[in-house]
């Protein structure tokens, strides 16, 4: 390295001295580095490099390591030997006793073995050691050299062909099947198709619906004009807030000292709930702590400045004291043996379990852990509140899902009629459940500070405190026993979930129904058993995220599924199919359906991806690889669509039309980017029969369209689409007349001639939707309007030595009936498959011991990048199939391809199944989502993952705990 | 820009204004320089430790020992504004905007549908067009590592690679012919809304501005 300063430049060589930190080997503190010069290896010298991270691109490794070998000239014996790992330690760590101790040697088995004794025993980490993985660091340790080993192997293979040194010494040979694992991953360029189906070549072409139309806000997004709440620009007298957390899980505040704080510079106050002019919350759930915290990360009092800057400073000024208090329980096992839940168990039963038990051929029993998920919606939570001089009037922007809720919880926490309060929401930058709720709580703390301080209040979230207040998906603990016949067919399953809800209730009692409701998925099984509770932790609440708990709960389901196949020798997809709704037949909770379009997607799936075909070739690959395998799943999937309560399924639309023939349309669905607002245009297009250029939408209000119910559960576009379509009949009726005189008049003449004639341009569309109910006495019901079906399959391959995955190929096919909008419908079905995949792979929760949650950035959290998106990826809509209910027959997309990204878990789980198959190690493993490079690893055991050391729990505190 | 001696005052330039900074603060970044004082808020704050890349802009230097403009796509938030001294920094409204001009790369994100909640598309745009500005045509492995650093939570990546996949001169399934129908009324590949033909100039080797209107 070349270093310069004002005194002049010096070189240091990036030796094991650098390395220990010696002071005369160092950068000082004037120096900059100026430049690294590596030099060409020579011949008989070796050296490469591996890593090793959660995800392949954009991401820190776990552990890297470097190795340089030089032998001397034609023969294999070592020379010079240096290794380097980083990850073990705070700095880069080089093994140079056991590098010394192998100088001499020959490069072979033997002294593989020696080496691989050697780094385990000098590249030591303790299992209390920080960043965790600590059995999956120490395998790599011995994998990479491995690695390194038939590198140096293959390459002198070459180098003794070329320079015809033969006879002088003989190398180890490397097996065939062996030389896979010398390869990486390469980034692959995906590649893929979309198929859809056109709309009718008789459709007038200015009508836009079922066409691929453009996102409305396309190209506002692409050139930076789309105001998003804190693009708003600031307001008069505007102070910024921020929020004070609990760095305690269960305490009592003693006391919050504030007085330094409010010392400072810039700082205009604290809000504390003293300041609550109204309700603080619920008795379980406060807005503002009182007394005493139940989780890390709870909110206990705001401040407000001049600036940001100046209000995050005074927050580390602010001194709490706590004590501490029992039990404190993170882990859904912990809450299990305390008793301690939010709701009462949820349960759905058919048939007699008991019995079909009795009548089986055989019975297995398993458990499933999934992780939880953070929503990362790109832009985080924020609210700005502007108190008005008149009659207690507040405006709020705030980015939500419901802003109908927001209101509400402001009006009841300030005392003030909800009349007075208006919410506007212009875009919300991603909200997958993550914005029903928490907004409001937000929203309500910003507007007492508004209140106390008189001045507009601005509240963004940085993404540390988003991730760590905000909750996510519910981890869940899934316990099954299966009883079922040895061709495969499941005559009783019985399934216990239990979901950890965080410290207060929130969504959860609802996720638990709703987990329930779904988790049979596309299975007729006819003793079944479901059963599912909410788990009261000290973690912060968890609460809604797109698929509501089905794609934690169904994983479950489909594990059984799996581990079934296995005992019967037969694929996972002969059983799914042995297994799944044939006819028209009723749920368990004994709701009629037919699954004629389930069966067909699964058949246009099979077909799409050659699933047979590729099946066999996957087989034949894994026999010629023995440290890659591949793997490949296909999943079926039944989803619901909507809230199973009646009130949720309703929806207002006001229809204005101006002088000019222009229309402005508003009803009560947000746009989060789903693309809701070019639907409704596109359904208000249609039925005034002008084309969408003459339409506009401006915001959702709550003064334009009150009472709503959140975006959320599929169905915005369904109760919207049909309100803003009643809107527009309406109006249409009126104007009916006007037309008939003027039948080759323009738009423009007749709404001219309705306005002289004294007829209203303004309607209100209002859709009385889906009479839902279930009676969870009885178990029955018929909570969901319809039904989206769907199939997937996916192909990956593993590395066993390092646990890296890449994705081959993934075909979906989905019924959207006919599609409203078949660009924004794929985008739905895409985007979701894409965030499915990082809950089952990548996506990893880390909480301390103490219930502090440490992944609260994008370096910590890993969500898939554009090098995760499988090398070949395809989607289809199923072309014509019809559901009468919804608006011209679509069907809501929002939710459901989130689950279909558990065919590449499974397909990952089958690669590790094949790997454990040839290792003669027992086939059914701990089924553990996400499936991340470090669980592959592990479930690839091996001689390496055999000879590092392992801990006795007991003896120390580990870095993290897990919580499902 | 040599430095004048004993200056307190920090020059770069914003999507070629020059901005004079008196005392500058230190601790003042990039991002929120552009959002707070130029006001320019479609670079985004979403992560604030580079790793989504919603803040992504340009930032042009003369490279002293080639004495040639260099383009670096940079995130805004990591960017301490006193590091800038001489440099032009390229924001997505200085790429082009409605108003104005739409670039090729906002366009076309747009038109392939590479936009759903819109929140991190300023930053897709810039590390494309700073792409775009090192590689007229670059090859499908340039582009795919030059969107490295960009999440995206929406739209699973796909229609934003096939925009950026336009601008690939190795470009095979996502190029700008009509797109393909099938027989059965099935429509293959997510047309994008039609766009003319734009071509790279053969002289200036850059990307066309177009009027949208």
């Amino acid at each position: 390295m070349s270093l310069s300063s004002t005194e002049g430049t010096r070189q240091i060589p990036l030796s094991k001295h650098f390395l220990a930190g010696l002071a005369s080997a160092d950068l000082k503190p004037e120096e900059i580095l100026e430049s690294v010069s590596i030099p060409h290896s020579r011949k008989w010298e070796f050296v490469s490099a591996f890593r090793q991270a959660q995800c392949q691109q954009n991401a820190l490794a776990d552990m890297n390591a470097a190795m340089r070998v030089l032998l001397k000239e034609g023969s294999d014996t070592i020379e010079d030997l240096s290794i380097a790992y980083g990850g073990v330690g705070a700095a880069t760590i080089s093994a140079q006793k056991s590098c010394q101790q192998l100088l001499g040697r020959r490069w072979d088995e033997l002294m593989l073995v020696e080496a691989c004794r050697l780094l385990l025993d000098e590249v030591s980490l303790p299992g209390w050691a920080p960043g965790g993985k600590v059995e999956f660091k120490r395998t790599l340790v011995v994998s990479f050299f491995f690695k390194f080993y038939l590198e140096v192997l293959q390459e002198l293979k070459k180098l003794v062909k070329l320079s015809s040194v033969s006879g002088s010494c003989r190398y180890p040979e490397i097996s065939d099947r062996f030389l896979s694992a010398l390869e990486d991953f390469p980034v692959a360029v995906p590649q893929g198709v979309q198929m859809y189906q056109s709309v009718d070549s008789h459709q007038p072409l200015q009508d836009p619906v079922g066409r691929p139309i453009m996102h409305l806000s396309g190209l506002k997004h692409a050139t930076g004009e789309a105001i998003f709440c804190d693009d708003i620009p600031m307001v008069d007298k505007e102070l910024f807030m921020a929020l004070v957390t609990s760095t305690r899980a269960h305490a009592k505040i003693i006391s919050v000292d504030f007085s330094e704080a409010l010392e400072l510079p810039g700082v205009v106050d604290v809000v504390t709930a003293e300041d609550i002019p109204g309700t603080n919350g619920a008795e379980d759930d406060k807005l503002l702590a009182v007394d005493k915290v139940l989780c890390v990360g709870q909110i206990i009092c705001a401040v407000v400045a001049g600036s940001d800057v100046q209000a995050k400073r005074a927050i580390e000024k602010i001194k709490i004291t706590y004590q501490d208090q029992e039990p404190v329980i993170f882990t859904i096992q912990d809450a299990i043996k305390h008793n301690s839940f939010l709701c009462p168990e949820k349960k759905l039963e058919q048939g007699n379990i008991e019995e079909a038990f009795e009548k089986v051929d055989q019975i297995v029993e398993g458990e499933v852990h999934v992780g939880g998920q953070e929503h990362f919606y790109m832009e985080t939570q924020r609210v700005l509140v502007i108190p008005k001089t008149e009659d207690k009037e507040l405006d709020i922007y705030v980015s939500t899902q419901d802003p109908a809720h927001v209101q509400k919880t402001v009006s009841s926490t300030l005392n003030i009629p909800i009349n007075r309060i208006t919410c506007h929401v212009k875009r919300v930058g991603g909200g997958f459940g993550g914005k029903v709720g928490r907004p409001a709580v937000f929203g309500a703390i910003a507007a007492v500070g508004a209140i106390k301080t008189g001045h507009p209040i601005r509240l963004v979230l940085d993404r540390e405190d988003d991730m760590l207040i905000t909750g996510g998906r519910h981890p869940l603990f899934g316990k099954y026993k299966v009883g079922f016949m040895n061709n495969g067919r499941i005559k009783a399953l019985d399934i216990e979930c239990f979901i950890n809800g965080g410290c207060t209730l929130d969504h959860s009692e609802q996720v638990t129904e709703f987990l329930i409701l779904k988790l049979e998925n596309a299975y007729k099984i006819r003793n079944l058993r479901l059963r599912g509770r909410a788990c009261l932790t000290n973690l912060p609440s968890n609460t809604a995220f797109r698929g509501f708990g089905f794609p934690q709960g169904t994983l479950v389901t489909e594990s059984c599924i799996t581990a079934v196949a296995a005992k019967c020798g037969l694929l996972p997809e002969k059983v799914r199919e042995k297994n799944m709704y044939r006819t028209v037949d009723k749920t368990i909770y004994k709701q009629a359906f037919s699954p004629e379009t389930l069966i067909r997607c699964w058949n246009e799936c099979l077909g799409k991806s050659s699933f047979h075909s590729r099946r066999m070739q996957v087989a034949e690959f894994n026999k010629q690889n023995y440290w890659k395998k591949r793997g490949i799943a296909m999943i079926p999937m039944k989803f619901s669509v909507g809230f199973a309560a009646t009130s949720y399924h309703q929806a207002a639309a006001l229809v204005h039309i101006y002088t000019d023939g222009s229309v402005l349309v508003t009803h009560g669905g947000n746009e989060l980017g789903q693309g809701i607002h070019t639907k409704m245009l596109q359904v208000a297009s249609r039925e005034l029969k002008i084309p969408m250029s003459y339409m506009h939408i401006c915001e959702t209000s709550t003064a334009t369209v009150p009472n709503t119910i959140a975006t959320a559960a599929s169905v915005g576009s369904d109760v919207n689409g049909r309100a803003v379509q009643i809107a527009c009949q309406i109006l249409l009726k009126r104007l009916e007349p006007i037309i008939k005189k003027n039948p080759e008049g323009t738009w423009e003449d007749w709404i001219e001639a309705a306005f002289e004639q004294r007829i209203s341009l303004s309607a209100t569309g209002y859709f009385r939707g889906y009479k839902a109910f279930v009676d969870w006495e009885k178990g029955e019901g018929d909570p969901f309007p319809y039904y989206v079906y769907g199939a997937a399959c996916s192909e990956v391959e593993i590395d066993c030595l390092t646990g890296a995955y890449k994705k081959v190929r993934t075909d979906i096919v989905m019924d959207a009936c006919c599609s409203l909008n078949p660009a924004i419908d794929i985008g739905q079905i895409e985007g979701a498959f894409i965030q499915g995949m990082g809950l089952y792979t990548t996506e990893e929760l880390k909480y301390s011991p103490e219930g502090v949650l440490y992944s609260r950035g994008p370096d910590e959290y890993k969500i898939p990048t554009i090098t995760d998106v499988p090398e070949e990826f395809n989607v289809s809509l199923l072309p014509s199939s019809q559901s009468p209910l919804t608006i011209y027959s679509s069907k809501g997309l929002g939710e459901s391809g989130m689950f279909l990204g558990s065919s590449v878990f499974f397909a990952i789980t089958d690669a590790v199944a094949a790997a454990r198959r040839e290792r003669d190690i027992a086939e059914d493993f701990t089924v553990k989502s996400p499936a991340t490079p470090e669980w592959v690893r592990m479930a690839c055991a091996d001689r390496f993952t055999e000879m590092i050391p392992r801990d006795d729990p007991k003896t120390f505190t580990p870095w993290s705990i897990p919580i499902a | 820009m040599p430095c004048p001696s004993r200056s307190d005052e920090l020059v770069f330039f914003v999507n070629g204004r020059k901005v004079i900074e008196r005392n500058a603060d230190p601790e003042v970044t990039l991002l929120t320089y552009l959002r707070k004082k130029v006001r320019l808020t479609g670079t985004k704050y979403a992560c604030g430790r580079g790793g989504c890349g919603a803040c992504t802009v340009m930032v042009s230097k003369r490279d002293p020992a080639s004495e040639k403009i260099r383009h670096f796509s940079v995130t805004a938030c990591l960017i301490p504004i006193c590091s800038l001294y001489g440099a032009a920094v390229t924001t997505v409204e200085g790429v082009g905007s409605i108003k104005t001009r739409l670039h090729p790369v906002q366009e076309r994100i747009a038109k392939s549908h590479g936009t759903q909640c819109g929140f991190c598309t300023p930053g897709m745009v810039m590390s494309m067009y700073t792409l775009l500005r090192n590689h007229p045509q670059p090859s499908e492995e340039q582009l795919m590592a030059a969107l490295g650093g960009n999440l995206c939570r929406c739209t699973g990546y796909r229609p934003v690679l096939a925009s950026g996949k336009t601008f690939c001169l190795t470009s095979s399934k996502y190029d700008l012919d009509p797109i393909p129908r099938h027989k059965l009324l099935l429509q293959v590949h997510l047309p994008m809304a039609d766009h003319k033909n734009q071509q790279v100039h053969p002289k200036t080797k850059e990307w066309p501005m177009i009027a949208y209107f």
